[in-house]
């Protein structure tokens, strides 16, 4: 069977393999995703956030809040807290999965495409 | 009415000066009405409402260091996390995933009596179709009804037709429904609970003397303490006790079973633990004033043998709805209020609705109510309301009446809102209202005194949205008329309208021109000339773009401070004639896009 490729689990393999890098805060997921993509992906916060929580639910993720440091950001920020996420040991299985099936998905389409010219393959 | 323009004040009390709240209250504002409508434990909540607004500053401020100004970046950092009731939907299918979403075929919408009680909805079938078009929607009574929190009206693109989402507090987390027209009823009595005359109040249980002498009663514990060790203690320190056991072993509770408390702590910090932990109240405490002894029992063991029978007479609620609506409607008002009662005071007790422990009769204006003893001061505040109700409602319908149309401004609304107003004197309605999708996208509700549209409404019961009213972008759609120059300012990077009678506060605003009226520019040049007739009217639209006001007629256009809306017979000067710019020419040209 084909693995399921919903925008759904696009994201939430874009947000693990974000994660295995080190922990991050919702904002800064958000910014890698679209730098790291050169724009290309866009999480919408609208998307971002309920995801992270269902993840977490999930147990794929954990969470912690911090402070926030004072040189880390504008004066009225410090103070603040910030919700960090990590990759839990259940992530890193899942993240695993996710990243092979999408190979081996990625194989099989470029079984069909593979050979074929760009340009042909743009038009 | 004597003014030409047939709008309400600005929401904001207080005109122009008052409108722009800090932009952080905002977040705060569109925060709270979106935690608002999770159906999760405070404490959820508010970890959602920190995060999000963590974001919210973050996103503002590069929005800022990238050139926009605080208020602006905040409507675009709020925008960018959608409408408030979609977000909500989607974190409450992450905390209960589980949790069933259902497509209703019918749904409408009713407001029982002023401030709470929506009545009538009914899923007919679980569908991921669209109901047949051309279909004109009912309402009818349904088992949901009680957790409708608010509806989102808009126009669904797929489908081509209205789109109404209900918010449910428990136990579907939202419904959708997508119909051609809704029928929704008393919208009206939706206005009153916004605005000036907001009345609020919260139920504060009264206080339990069982549970604050309980709180009196603490004891070092130590871990592993059962409960019948804890009872022994209480009772070699001299407090009376009796504990009704077999009722607690029912309910889960076994005598042996460990607290899970250890240290300083008190008998109700014991219990409210024990009932958080169960999800409920699952064990209760009562002081015998008698034997000034406490007792300890199940919830549902003193429920069943604590109920009682009071009668509450509602006979001013009946005679106003007599004199409202006649008096055949009358005997609807007891009707609304026992719906409301068992929709609000532990709803899963009530025989009607499948429970076993409260009934309610009615005869005449009374309701016989026979209810655990616990549910009569909960019951007595609803019905408290509903009886002070009116006072609130009548103000406001004299306040819509003194100032005019209302408009969807005047509904609690989440979100971008985009509201117009029509040739209506008064109110939208209070017998049926009609809801509809127009070309466009927009949506129209059509009652029996006017009609209004707009791109998306959230009605809801309690006007939770107050403060969401920062972010949204106001469109007003107006037609000239009187015999006065309307004049158009930009400030604080909104539009001000005013013809020295009326002041109205908007960011966009479109001006319908009939024949002969004309516009001047603050250099007293003509924007749109007198002459210059076109079928079906002139139009022109202000925004502002750049914190100056930018007029748009056909497809010229003129930028400035300040625009004169001028009647036919208007004296050709202005009071000021400052030098014009040079780089402006005289109303024919656009401004260079701006800059992203």
């Amino acid at each position: 069977m084909p693995p399921r490729d919903s925008q759904r689990d696009q994201a939430e393999l874009v947000i693990l393999s974000l994660l295995e890098d080190g922990s991050r805060y919702g904002y800064a997921i958000s910014k890698e995703v679209a730098s790291r993509s050169d724009g290309m992906l866009r999480m919408t916060p609208g998307v971002l956030y309920p995801l992270l929580k269902a993840l977490e639910a999930d147990g794929l993720i954990s969470s912690t809040w911090e402070e926030v440091k004072a040189d880390d950001a504008d004066p009225d920020d410090a103070g603040r807290k910030r919700k960090w996420y990590r990759l839990s040991a259940k992530g890193r299985k899942r993240l695993a999965q996710r990243v092979a099936a999408h190979r081996a998905w990625r194989a099989v389409i470029d079984a069909f495409i593979g050979e074929r010219p760009e340009k042909e393959g743009a038009s | 009415m004597t003014s030409p323009l047939r709008i309400t004040p600005s929401p904001t009390p207080g005109g122009p000066e008052s409108h722009a709240l800090p932009p952080r209250d905002s977040v705060r504002s569109w925060l709270h009405v979106m935690t608002r409508m999770l159906d999760a434990p405070d404490k959820e909540r508010q970890s959602v409402a920190d995060e999000l607004e963590g974001h919210l500053r973050e996103r503002v401020r590069d929005l800022m260091l990238a050139g926009s100004s605080e208020p602006d970046a905040t409507r675009q950092a709020i925008a960018e996390l959608g409408d408030a009731a979609s977000l909500a939907r989607r974190y409450q299918e992450a905390i209960a995933p589980s949790k069933r979403r259902f497509i209703m075929h019918v749904v409408a919408l009713g407001v029982a009596t002023a401030a709470v009680g929506l009545s009538g909805v009914a899923f007919l079938s679980r569908s991921e179709e669209p109901p047949p078009r051309n279909q004109v929607e009912t309402l009818e009574d349904g088992v949901t009804k009680r957790f409708i929190e608010h509806l989102t009206l808009q126009q669904s693109p797929e489908w081509q037709r209205l789109r109404v989402e209900a918010m449910m507090s428990q136990p579907q987390p939202a419904l959708e429904h997508s119909a051609e027209l809704v029928e929704a009823y008393r919208l009206g009595a939706l206005f009153q609970a916004q605005g000036d005359g907001l009345r609020t109040k919260v139920f504060e249980p009264p206080q339990d003397e069982a549970m604050s002498r309980a709180g009196d009663v603490k004891m070092k514990i130590e871990k592993g303490m059962t409960w019948r060790s804890i009872v022994d203690r209480i009772v070699q320190a001299g407090q009376g006790m009796t504990v009704r056991w077999g009722t607690l072993d029912a309910a889960g509770v076994s005598a042996d079973a460990n607290v899970g408390l250890s240290g300083e702590v008190s008998l109700a910090q014991i219990i409210r633990t024990q009932n958080e932990e169960a999800g409920g109240e699952l064990i209760s405490l009562r002081l015998e004033e008698e034997s000034d002894s406490l007792s300890l029992a199940s919830t549902e063991w003193f429920d069943r043998h604590e109920c009682t029978l009071v009668t509450y007479d509602l006979t001013p609620l009946v005679d106003r709805r007599a004199e409202r609506t006649g008096p055949s409607d009358a005997g609807e008002a007891i009707n609304d209020a026992s719906q409301i009662v068992m929709s609000l005071v532990y709803p899963d007790a009530w025989k009607d609705n499948g429970g076993d422990l409260a009934e309610i009769q009615k005869f005449d204006a009374k309701l016989f109510i026979k209810a655990p003893r616990r549910f009569h001061p909960h019951i007595k505040w609803v019905l408290d309301e509903l009886l002070a109700a009116p006072d609130s409602r009548q103000s406001s319908i004299e306040t819509r009446t003194r100032t005019g149309v209302p408009t969807l401004s005047d509904i609690p609304l989440i979100g971008r809102l985009y509201s117009r107003e029509r040739d209506a004197t008064s109110d939208v309605g209070r017998g049926p209202v009609t809801v509809r999708g127009l070309e466009g996208g927009r949506i129209e509700l059509r009652g029996d005194r006017g009609t209004i549209v707009a791109d998306e409404a959230v009605l809801t019961p309690a006007g939770e949205a107050t403060g969401s009213q920062r972010a949204m972008l106001e469109k007003l759609v107006l037609k000239a008329e009187g015999a006065v120059p309307i004049t158009v300012k930009a400030q604080d990077g909104r539009i001000t309208l005013s013809n020295g009678e009326t002041l109205r506060v908007a960011d966009v605003v479109e001006i319908e021109l009939p024949d002969g009226w004309w516009v001047r520019d603050e250099w007293n040049r003509h924007v749109v000339p007198a002459d210059a007739p076109e079928p079906g009217g002139r139009v022109v639209t202000f925004t502002v773009p750049n914190g100056r006001l930018f007029g748009v007629w056909r497809n010229s256009g003129i930028t400035g401070d300040r625009h004169e809306i001028c009647p036919p017979g208007t004296p050709p000067t202005t009071p000021t004639t400052p030098t014009p710019p040079t780089t402006q020419p005289a109303g024919d040209t656009l401004p260079a896009a701006k800059p992203k």
